[in-house]
């Protein structure tokens, strides 16, 4: 019965458009048999007075004007179209505003393979609040600093500007946001790597020692003779807590600042931080020193390389490198199902840290099928 | 690459204008205001252009243009068609214009002129298929006629609908230049903020 009222709602919509003189009353027809299988109470609410004077206005008005122009028996004839035509979409308006929700269309757009846009669409509802806040208070700092209830016209473009900004952070913030959750529907698909080596995985909460980690094992490497090249990213802490990274070369022990910590409002990507296109630049080179037979260090990827920025162009280059022995990467956990789909690699060894007492022992273990052994 | 910007800058941006025709083309299409119309495809123009200065990306101006219309259509609770299929041309026409012109200033006016053109040319064929041809050939007819009694020139129907459409796309190729402008502070605003 649903289907056979949805099935009739589309059929009124389209003869609506149909150019015919009995187009008016079976468009009519269909969108009352539509309403009846459907939503019967959509009748009350669609054909409340006022609408219906103002379809009897139009409908009037068409008589007389064509009436005056053409012939009174045309006259009607446009008037009456114009009253069928009215009430039915006036029936399937309120019909589609009962039976057309947020899920509906997120369903709907699943169902056309387009879930995607209904995602966007989701989040788009659920920015509204958030985003007439910021409207409202754009507004009122304009006015306190005008000194002004009411901002002139001038002003305008600099409120425009503000609020498009806020807007732009916004949907940074849920990129990032999704990215961190490891939510990936909303990315695009990447193309696998045409060479997978070794990858293991370094994770474990913030703090436990990912870092040192991957620096003794980097240093472990090289007494073993063993090609390593990337980088790590060292936390600089100041008297407020972290205040920026620093990036280091595993392969010469050089150093870079990264990112440098401005505030929530100012930072960039979503984070608290500035990122310094030097940094990314050093870290670049670090990684170009790959080559055949070398481990590569990358720590970490986080949510901006998630997205597809920060240092991952860099990374899916040496990534690509042929003949590379393994790639050992900290990531964490909660990005760890959106890193692996982001490489598209087949299997991983994932090693979580916390726990471990000699976590450099243990990831040289992992690492110990593409080593030479150890002398 | 993996990268969900794009689709969350269509989905906030379209939010906004989605908002912006909710609330404030509301109220002037309530309250009478001349050129309601003009004032509201300048805000999606506007709109549509930071979003592709900022993620230039093919389609996102459509997707954008879906989302707007979506809020629209049900953001008030009762489905209206007319404002929805304006947005959903308003933001194709952008979107052709910025896909030809791989997202330049040039697009940016030239889909603003066809964005503000659209809305006279979308009246026109609302009317033809609400009340039928023959009341827009009568309403033309009534328009000679009235001119004739007031001694004004005469024209067609066609031709003023013409003239209309090239005044709102003249206006529309500015708000087009002035968005791309507004647009490129933006950009410059949040790099600097960084």
């Amino acid at each position: 019965m649903r289907r056979l009222g949805t099935l009739l709602a589309v059929a009124a919509i389209a003869l609506a458009f149909v150019p015919h003189a009995l187009a008016p009353p079976a468009t009519l027809l269909a969108a009352l048999a539509a309403s009846l299988l459907l939503e019967p109470a959509a009748l009350k609410r669609a054909w409340r007075l006022p609408a219906l004077l103002l379809v009897l206005a139009a409908a009037a008005l068409t008589t007389a004007l064509v009436g005056w122009a053409a012939a009174p028996s045309r006259g009607l004839a446009a008037g009456a179209a114009v009253l069928l035509r009215f009430l039915a979409l006036l029936l399937l308006a309120a019909l589609a505003s009962r039976q057309v929700d947020a899920d509906a269309i997120a369903r709907g757009a699943r169902r056309l393979g387009m879930t995607r846009l209904g995602l966007a669409t989701g989040l788009a509802l659920n920015a509204l609040p958030h985003l007439g806040e910021a409207a409202r208070d754009a507004w009122t700092a304009l006015a306190v600093r005008r000194r002004r209830p009411l901002p002139r016209l001038a002003d305008l473009p600099r409120l425009a500007e503000v609020l498009l900004a806020h807007t732009a952070r916004v949907a940074e913030e849920a990129a990032a946001a999704a990215a961190l959750r490891g939510h990936d529907a909303l990315a695009r698909p990447s193309a696998p790597l045409p060479h997978v080596p070794l990858l293991v995985v370094v994770t474990g909460r913030p703090g436990v020692g990912k870092t040192p980690a991957m620096r003794g094992v980097a240093a472990a490497l090289r007494e073993r003779g063993v090609s390593v090249a990337g980088f790590v990213q060292i936390p600089v802490w100041g008297e407020q807590g972290k205040g920026g990274y620093t990036v280091r070369d595993v392969a010469t022990a050089q150093e870079r600042t990264l990112a440098v910590k401005v505030g929530e409002r100012r930072g960039e990507h979503g984070t608290p931080f500035r990122f310094e296109p030097a940094g990314f630049a050093f870290a670049r080179a670090a990684l170009e020193r790959a080559r055949a037979g070398s481990v590569l260090i990358l720590d970490e990827l986080g949510p901006v390389e998630l997205r597809g920025g920060g240092h991952m162009p860099a990374v899916r280059r040496a990534l690509a490198r042929p003949g590379l022995a393994a790639v050992l990467a900290t990531v964490r956990p909660a990005l760890i199902p959106s890193f692996l789909s982001q490489l598209a690699v087949p299997s991983a060894v994932v090693v979580d840290i916390e726990e471990l007492a000699e976590p450099v022992a243990a990831l040289l273990a992992a690492l110990a099928p593409v080593l030479p052994p150890a002398g | 690459m993996r990268d969900a910007r794009a689709w969350t800058h269509a989905a906030l941006f379209g939010s906004l204008w989605g908002a912006a025709e909710a609330s404030l083309g509301t109220v002037l299409k309530a309250t009478n205001v001349p050129l309601s119309g003009l004032v509201m495809a300048s805000v999606g123009v506007l709109c549509l252009l930071t979003v592709r200065r900022l993620q230039p990306t093919v389609g996102i101006s459509l997707v954008t243009g879906v989302v707007a219309a979506f809020l629209k259509v049900f953001s008030l609770g009762g489905l209206v068609l007319g404002p929805a299929v304006g947005i959903l041309a308003e933001a194709a026409l952008v979107e052709l214009a910025m896909t030809a012109t791989a997202s330049s200033a040039l697009g940016a006016v030239v889909g603003g002129a066809l964005a503000l053109a659209e809305a006279p040319l979308q009246m026109a064929v609302t009317a033809v298929v609400i009340t039928g041809p023959e009341a827009v050939v009568a309403l033309g007819k009534a328009a000679r006629a009235l001119a004739g009694w007031v001694a004004l020139p005469t024209a067609s129907p066609l031709a003023v609908l013409s003239a209309v459409a090239a005044v709102s796309g003249l206006a529309g190729a500015a708000v087009g230049g002035l968005s791309w402008r507004l647009a490129g502070r933006v950009t410059r605003r949040l790099r600097g903020s960084t």
